[in-house]
């Protein structure tokens, strides 16, 4: 049997950093993941929506189907649901949005790029609900620091204590409706600073600033906004300790007598063959759920869970609709780039923040964007027809402006969790995962007071808004999908430890967002890179010392 | 006839319309390719073009047309969705801007956006 000092399974945010930073000190890793393999200069590139056979949007009624948050540009790194489902219980939806790729959602994702602060990581001192975080800001912002100057992000340095500036890129520049938001939340004193995003604003690592083709989610060509593929493979290859193997399904973690971990035992994609991998120490980084799902396939009452509560406390930040309109000073003017880059201007929360809200603990970030982006999606129920209609659509097209819900903190509740479908299996025979995920009260409240706060924000940029309906967003929607392992100093009441690895089985590590105690407000993937960072950097001081 | 009350809708005039961007070719395509997983949407569609069958197209009698009218609505978005999503409509009409090569970000560069 093959056997790797360590085995990485996935190749996402997480996985990526991981395979380098071992590779790099020395280490023989194998790196697992489920879907295919990619050339991003090969297989992504500028693509306008006729030359697509649907114009984006796919063939009729496929990807609502099958294929959850995909565009007809991306959805074939992502996951068919018909081939590796979930389920939840009738009146529970929730939306799992999935890739299988070599480098995950990476090369889709929305590169927003935030640092967690202490109103986050300490929230239950402060309010009494749930727990803390076993690790404060001061124990993560070195790995902050490495990652951001390694994968490059643009932002400007803000100095609001809720959201700790960096090290950072030049900002991404404020396109015209952004500029007005701007000085909007400046007049209702919210905080607001362009959203920071892993993107690259000038030549950073050898790779190329962006082009601001506004491609992103598409997949970039270049490299110039981060992902595994273009980003950590290439060093973690260069060193020669890696072997990537794709469509390889991990279906569990192999025991031994001594309750350590021994390795893997995966399923190849499309042969069906059940292949056993061995390892010193096994990494899973797989995604927050899909971590999960192995663990509880591995043994009777899941691996590592003697505290019980394995797969509960899951969460998945808030979201819902926001406020669109137009910025009236903005129609009738020349048309723009207006979405060569993607982001807009970012208010992060600013909710029991420097005083306390009455009606819901922890808090909201919001976005807000405009100009003439791609599709004028108002002009689907604008009214009339004829010239008059396409002028009055080109008229309003540079001043579209809206203003969402970047991300809410959804309560920690052990009663939201997941757990093995008894009864439906994947194409590959692996027992899928039944999610129960519900809103609180908290919740419900958070997401009315972000509603009100997008109008307040829209009004005072003298916008002129067409739809105001609030309508909370399904769990799962916003693809922040965090919890269902999380960490703590209590091996009775956590799975993991603060450096990722599990309380009951030594040489196992699980990195992604299932680790998170809380949402928080902000973006997470910074979070699950920096945590996965520390956790490689406890592992080798540990190998150093002989313990491993 | 769908062609017409396309062009009806999205006249030619100073700037390409919805003969230019093929738009009743487009929503045959669309319509044709919905069988698999949209049934709903076809038989929708097929009900829609019944209404519209034997109607004297013009321009008073679109006009006369509520904007909620099922039918009405529907060919309507479907010819809104193929125009904007087209070359004539999406750059030659409206001049959109984006997926292009820049080597820097055209920022707002109007100090009156700086104050609202």
């Amino acid at each position: 049997m093959e056997r790797f000092d360590v085995i990485v399974v996935g190749s996402g945010a997480c996985g990526g950093w991981a395979t380098m930073a071992l590779s790099q000190a020395g280490m023989k890793v194998l790196l697992l993941e489920a879907g295919s393999s990619i050339e991003p200069a090969k297989d992504f590139g500028h693509k306008w929506p006729y030359e697509l056979p649907y114009r984006g949007q796919g063939q009729p009624g496929l990807l609502r189907k099958h294929f959850k948050g995909s565009t007809e540009y991306n959805y074939r790194i992502m996951i068919d649901d018909r081939e590796n489902p979930y389920t939840t219980p009738a009146d529970k939806p929730f939306r799992w949005s999935r890739s299988r790729v070599l480098g995950g959602r990476t090369l889709h994702w929305s590169r927003a790029t935030d640092r967690m602060s202490d109103f986050e990581f300490k929230a239950a001192s402060r309010d009494g609900y749930g727990e803390n975080w076993p690790i404060s800001y001061s124990d993560i912002s070195p790995y902050y620091d490495r990652v951001e100057s390694f994968i490059g992000v643009s932002a400007e340095a803000a100095g609001y204590p809720q959201f700790p500036d960096g090290k950072f890129l030049p900002p991404m520049k404020l396109n015209c409706a952004e500029t007005l938001f701007d000085a909007a939340c400046r007049k209702i004193s919210l905080p607001a600073t362009p959203r920071r995003v892993a993107q690259l604003t000038r030549m950073h690592n050898n790779r190329p600033p962006c082009h601001y083709c506004g491609n992103c989610t598409n997949g970039c060509d270049v490299g110039a906004m981060f992902n595994t593929v273009a980003v950590t493979l290439p060093p973690a290859l260069k060193t020669k300790n890696v072997t990537v193997r794709c469509d390889s399904v991990v279906s569990h973690v192999l025991m031994n007598a001594e309750n350590k971990a021994r390795g893997v035992a995966y399923i190849e994609r499309y042969t069906k063959k059940s292949v056993e991998v061995e390892a010193r120490v096994v990494f899973l980084a797989g995604s927050a759920l899909e971590n999960t799902r192995m663990m509880l396939n591995s043994q009777k009452g899941g691996l590592a869970n003697s505290s019980g509560v394995l797969g509960h406390y899951v969460m998945d930040q808030i979201s819902g609709a926001g406020v669109t309109g137009f910025l009236p000073i903005l129609k009738g003017t020349a048309i723009r780039n207006d979405d060569g880059k993607a982001g807009g201007l970012y208010v992060p929360n600013f909710n029991n923040v420097k005083t306390t809200n009455p009606n819901f603990i922890r808090g909201y970030a919001i976005s807000a964007s405009g100009g003439a982006s791609e599709f004028p999606m108002f002009a689907m129920s604008a009214p009339g027809f004829g010239s008059e209609f396409k002028k009055s659509v080109k008229k309003q097209y540079p001043a579209q402006a809206r203003v969402w819900l970047s991300g809410g903190e959804m309560l920690a509740r052990f009663d939201n969790f997941v757990e093995l479908d008894p009864e439906v299996r994947d194409a590959w025979g692996i027992p899928v995962l039944k999610i129960h995920c519900t809103h609180s009260d908290n919740d419900k409240k958070l997401y009315a007071d972000f509603h009100e706060r997008a109008k307040e924000i829209f009004l005072a940029a003298r916008g002129e808004i067409t739809d105001a309906t609030p309508r909370m967003g399904v769990p799962g929607g916003l693809i922040h999908e965090v919890g269902s392992c999380r960490m703590g100093d209590d091996k009775k009441t956590s799975v993991l430890d603060s450096f990722c690895r599990t309380h009951d089985v030594g040489n196992v590590y699980v990195f992604g967002g299932g680790a998170f105690v809380t949402t928080g407000d902000k973006h997470p993937t910074l979070t699950m890179m920096a945590l996965t960072a520390r956790g490689c950097d406890q592992l080798l001081d540990r190998a150093r010392r002989g313990e491993v | 006839m769908l062609q017409s009350f396309t062009e009806i809708l999205i006249p030619t005039d100073d700037s390409p319309g919805a003969r230019e961007a093929h738009v009743a070719h487009y929503i045959d395509f669309v319509v044709n390719a919905a069988a698999e997983y949209a049934p709903e949407m076809q038989n929708e569609w097929k009900a829609a073009v019944a209404w519209l069958a034997g109607k004297k197209l013009d321009a008073a009698f679109v006009g006369g047309l509520a904007e909620s009218f099922p039918p009405y609505r529907l060919i309507k978005q479907m010819t809104v969705f193929a125009f904007y999503t087209s070359r004539a409509g999406l750059v030659d009409d409206l001049g959109y801007q984006g997926i292009a090569y820049l080597t820097e970000f055209p920022a707002c560069d109007h100090p009156e956006h700086r104050r609202v």
